[in-house]
């Protein structure tokens, strides 16, 4: 016998209510936003904060710059030749650790991680073959 | 039958005494959370970020600031074919290995892929002459090489997420696939964006109307990584506010708390972008769209992408505001691989790949994409 009566809905949760709230706002706000920031009007402010942005961190960069070579400190520049240069000796390093590996016959770093068996089928293969082979490895 | 015998008037009732029944139980249930709340609050300012990237490697090959990690494999019996995952140049690439549980390797591992990665590493300043040539003409092939190498097996797929996907599909265009005596067997892409017209804002950003990117590169050498992160969140400004009042919503909530700091630590993470690099996607994929319209060459080659011969699957995001689908939907069409598809799946930019609806969503399917092609 069927129940007559149609299914109860579930009770309002003003909560629930909120969340969605939220997320409708956040939609509308970013459309908003971005209907905005499309404009060319949008385009040309942010590129004139750009540019002035850059030409503030340029104008510190040389400062900053001038000021460590008054003091006789190294300068970032100076620190990024030395690394560029400690760079190229540990590049030289590995590339002569590497050959020297191959002189002894032995490939790779001192612990190597393990090899398992490159023997794995996929899924499906594995399913069409399972009854003949026992259990299939997994 | 109790329905039979309850009267017109008991009937009546029902309905308003379930209504006022809910809103106890809601309001209730609301108390409790706001309790939890505070105390967990309390937590969530006093500990650090959650750690990530996690899953047991080895580097196996270095050069300035790139790592080529290999991932220790966690079953006895792997695929053939090891994969090669290459990264965006301006992430970190712990996105895909985000904690145990909610890591792309830890699960390709698990579903017994052999599994390196290229993690370019944060560019120095002497990186900022580094170009797109470099990536694709050298530091790919070289890792590609090197995994060749290291796993005996005279091939690889690539997998690659959002900018890697461009250095991948780039890569895979200039040079021989497995079939004529190279090295790549698949290419997997997300999100990877071909025509940039399709760009959105970005596109209207770097009109060279009104963005130099000459001055920018010039005076700054790499693009910070502030700018970046400040163009990324302009795409949806409210969404900040949004997610903070949902985070503070589901502060009682252990699971949503850690996943949030997760993906915001990632997002927030950002890595200069090498300002060469910058002029050349800028100018030329950006403003000209040199790609699409088959004239984007790299070291004086053209990039013909129909070059693509091998299986190839391009995964984008219903929702993506960063890669728009209007960017992306051609690359399918302009590959010349027989065995190709286009898979859609819900989600965005980066639920996409990392949380819950990766896990349910791409994961598997990327695992069965690639289970059936790397035997």
């Amino acid at each position: 016998m069927s129940d007559e009566r149609p299914t109860p809905s579930p009770p309002a949760d003003p909560f629930a209510a909120w969340r969605e709230w939220v997320t409708q706002s956040e939609h509308q706000m970013n459309k908003v936003f971005n209907d905005m920031m499309g404009t060319e009007q949008f385009a040309r402010a942010s590129g004139g904060w750009i540019e002035a942005m850059t030409m503030f961190q340029q104008t510190m960069n040389e400062g900053a710059q001038r000021y460590f070579q008054a003091v006789n400190l190294p300068t970032r520049n100076d620190l990024g030749d030395l690394a560029e240069r400690l760079t190229a000796v540990e590049e030289r390093l590995l590339r002569i650790e590497g050959l020297l590996a191959q002189a002894i016959g032995r490939k790779g770093d001192a612990n190597p991680a393990p090899r398992p068996a490159r023997t794995r089928r996929p899924p499906s293969e594995r399913k069409a073959t399972a009854p003949d082979e026992g259990s299939a490895s997994e | 039958m109790t329905t039979a015998s309850a009267g017109p008037s008991a009937r009546s009732a029902t309905p308003v005494l379930d209504a006022t029944a809910g809103v106890a139980e809601s309001v209730r249930r609301e108390m409790e959370r706001a309790f939890r709340r505070s105390v967990k609050g309390l937590e969530y300012i006093s500990t650090g970020d959650p750690g990530v990237g996690l899953t047991p490697k080895d580097t196996v090959h270095s050069r300035g600031t790139l790592r080529l990690y290999h991932y220790r494999a966690r079953v006895d019996e792997v695929y053939r074919t090891p994969i090669l995952l290459v990264m965006s140049l301006i992430s970190k690439p712990y996105i895909l290995d985000l904690a145990p549980g909610h890591s792309l390797i830890e699960f390709l591992l698990d579903r017994g892929f052999d599994v390196y990665m290229i993690d370019w590493g944060t560019p120095r300043p002497e990186d900022s002459r580094l170009r797109l040539e470099d990536y694709v003409l050298d530091f790919i092939p070289e890792c590609v090489e090197v995994v060749h190498e290291r796993s005996g097996e005279p091939d690889v797929s690539i997998v690659a997420y959002c900018m890697g996907g461009l250095l991948g599909a780039l890569y895979a265009a200039l040079h021989p696939d497995a079939s004529s005596g190279g090295r790549l067997r698949n290419l997997a892409c997300f999100t990877t964006p071909v025509d940039y017209d399709g760009m959105g804002l970005f596109r209207t950003w770097t009109d060279p109307a009104h963005f130099d990117v000459d001055r920018i590169v010039d005076r700054l050498g790499n693009v910070p990584p502030q700018m970046l992160y400040a163009s990324f969140n302009a795409l949806r400004p409210a969404s900040q506010v949004a997610g903070r009042v949902r985070l503070w919503d589901n502060m009682w909530n252990d699971e949503f708390v850690t996943s949030y700091r997760r993906l915001q630590r990632w997002a927030a993470d950002q890595i200069p972008f090498p300002g060469e690099c910058f002029r050349q996607t800028t100018k030329e994929l950006q403003q000209q769209n040199l790609l699409i319209k088959g004239e984007f060459r790299l070291g004086g080659r053209l990039v013909d992408l129909s070059n693509i011969k091998v299986p190839f699957i391009h995964v984008v995001a219903e929702h993506d505001h960063i890669v728009p689908y209007e960017a992306a939907r051609d690359l399918v069409g302009m590959v010349g691989s027989e065995d190709r598809q286009e898979l859609m799946l819900k989600g965005g930019h980066v639920s996409l790949v990392a949380g819950g609806n990766a896990v349910r969503r791409l994961w598997p399917r990327l695992e069965g994409w690639l289970a059936e092609r790397s035997v």
